[in-house]
């Protein structure tokens, strides 16, 4: 500002018509030979020798100082906050192994395999902690911490313990992000709906194909042998349930339960539940499935909107039916009589 | 249009329902469908709904069976319904679907079959049916011990460690209750044991109260006359009538 004063009343005045004023211009002079002599004291008080810690003059260095202070506490606070950042990154780092979804399942299981592809479809990471039911593995101690009722599906998730399948299938739609609504609406009475076929599914289909497949196919460690009797009961209750599926589930025109276009968390439970009959001779898979159409287009449509993982997960089904099929020609049974050429199940298809 | 509750109050679920209605000030007409007259087996009834069963409720077009999902929807879809019923956190209210689900598996499957071979069958003119009265009796006793050492674990007045009633404290003491019409000795047998079951029906009903009461003297009176008949066929002295 002094340098402006000086040269304009010195040297530019005539250029703005103004005298030259040279009281102004000694007046500016001074005011430039004092900060001048201030440069002169910083730089002989060795300025940058104090700041790069090498001593200097007690006035810049108290100035210096106060200013390192703000400077030592903003470094202070740069670390703290960086420290902050490196443990929130780690903790984060760690948490996500200690915190990825972890499915306690065993494929033979119906509603593990119903949460098992929800969670494949809807790009859910998880890890699958496989419990091997014919290895008595669900009654262990250990796992009993997970499910105290010993059962199969269970969650963990972080520290959160969840069992029941539709209940981890409705906290899993509405926990993870990115779920399309039509797998468990928000609309409150489509969601009711949905409800409402759950817990039907408890009381009448659940009874069904899990019975039969459980008296039919014998395994000594879970106590379990041919029981005719109990699989007459679980063909009365699926009977009643396939029926009421095709008359009421499915009576509206949709591709899925309750007239929908894309299958909800009910289409996937019910239809897990009924592709244990995959097990079975095929004679008796048609026998119980035949008479009903709407039923048999329904699992095709909730495989289909649900592969490639349908198929992926459903697997174990398979080579339960070979391993089953082997024994019985060891047996000396024919196992490949009967049926319908046209009509062949889907496990053959893949 | 007012919710219509179709109920008959020696249903367990319907009462449960009834008693949400009343807690929470829901307006409601209750129409009574008689069991024990085959009621819910009528054309008319399978209109509401299909399945034949009680409870159902209709709210405007909104048609709705199965306890659970009605009491679920109630909580939704009606105004001033206190959050500790049916919890807007998703892992309260997860926990909360994981028991109403256990239960249809388990005390449902146990105590309403027991309570019917041991006693209720007459009533609507079927035998008794002792074997299925065994097998029932077995998952009754196996759910009471599974209420006592894993839901009601912990110090809190309600299940899964809650200290206000859930929509599952309701439908499961509700479920209890049932057991009101046995012998009081077999009564005694299958509750005596369980301490913690016994303060939280306790609780949940003092919670509920005085509709809990009211909703459930259709109960009660079917239990006194169970026992008259009792005495009678034991050849006791009766109680006075009056």
């Amino acid at each position: 500002m002094v340098i402006v004063i000086i040269v304009q009343n010195n040297v530019l005045a005539p250029v703005f018509r103004r005298p030259f004023n040279s009281e102004g211009a000694a007046e500016g002079e001074k005011l430039l030979s004092a900060a001048l002599s201030e440069i002169d004291l910083v730089f002989d008080n060795n300025f940058f020798d104090v700041a790069l810690g090498r001593g200097g003059s007690e006035q810049v260095i108290e100035s210096l100082q106060e200013s390192s202070a703000v400077e030592g506490e903003h470094q202070k606070c740069c670390k703290a906050s960086n420290d902050v950042k490196m443990q929130a990154k780690k903790w984060r780092e760690s948490k996500k192994t200690k915190m990825k979804l972890k499915v306690y399942a065993d494929r033979m299981s119906q509603p593990v395999r119903a949460v098992i592809i929800f969670c494949k479809l809807n790009g859910i990471e998880y890890e699958e902690v496989r419990v091997d039911i014919s290895k008595l593995q669900h009654l262990t101690p250990e796992y009993s911490e997970i499910n105290p009722m010993n059962q199969l599906p269970a969650i963990v998730d972080g520290g959160f313990k969840l069992f029941e399948s539709h209940a981890i299938l409705i906290y899993l739609a509405c926990s993870y992000p990115g779920i399309p609504d039509h797998w468990y609406p928000a609309d409150v009475r489509k969601r009711s709906e949905i409800h409402s076929v759950l817990d039907w599914h408890h009381s009448n289909l659940r009874r069904g194909p899990g019975i039969i497949y459980q008296n039919t196919i014998p395994v000594p460690v879970l106590g379990r042998i041919f029981n005719p009797e109990a699989v007459a009961e679980g063909e009365k209750f699926l009977s009643a349930s396939l029926s009421k599926i095709e008359s009421f589930w499915l009576k509206d025109k949709g591709q899925f339960l309750l007239g929908g276009n894309k299958p909800s968390i009910a289409d996937l439970s019910l239809v897990c539940d009924i592709m244990q009959l995959e097990v079975l001779d095929e004679t008796d898979r048609d026998r119980l499935l035949g008479p009903y159409k709407k039923v048999e287009q329904w699992i095709e449509n909730t495989r289909s909107a649900a592969n490639p993982h349908f198929d992926e997960v459903h697997k174990i089904l398979i080579k339960a039916k070979e391993k089953r099929q082997n024994l019985l020609r060891l047996k000396g049974a024919n196992n490949e009589g009967g049926g319908s050429a046209m009509k062949k199940p889907w496990l053959s298809r893949i | 249009m007012v919710l219509k509750v179709y109920a008959d109050r020696m249903s367990q679920p319907s009462r449960a329902v009834i008693i949400f209605c009343k807690m929470n000030g829901i307006d409601y007409e209750e129409i009574k469908v008689h069991i024990s007259k085959g009621q819910h087996l009528t054309s008319e009834f399978a209109e509401i709904n299909p399945m034949k069963q009680l409870p159902a409720i209709v709210d405007g077009r909104f048609k709705l069976f199965e306890s659970h999902a009605i009491l679920i929807y109630l909580a939704c879809a009606f105004p001033g319904v206190a959050d500790h019923w049916y919890p807007a956190d998703v892992s309260r209210r997860s926990r909360i679907h994981s028991v109403l689900d256990w239960h249809h598996s388990n005390l449902r499957r146990g105590a309403a079959p027991y309570v019917f071979n041991t006693t209720i069958a007459p009533v609507l003119g079927r035998p008794l049916n002792p074997q299925a009265a065994a097998e029932a009796e077995t998952i009754l006793t196996s759910s009471l011990s599974k209420l006592e050492s894993i839901w009601l674990k912990g110090n809190g007045r309600f299940l899964l460690g809650g200290n206000q009633p859930s929509i599952a404290d309701l439908s499961l003491v509700c479920e209890i209750m049932q057991l009101e019409v046995l012998d009081e000795k077999d009564r005694a047998r299958l509750l005596d044991p369980h301490k913690k079951v016994q303060q939280w029906i306790e609780n949940t009903r003092n919670a509920t109260s005085p509709h809990f009461d009211e909703v459930h003297k259709v109960l009660m009176k079917a239990k006194e006359q169970l026992q008259y008949q009792r005495l009678k066929a034991a050849k006791k002295p009766l109680p006075s009538r009056i």
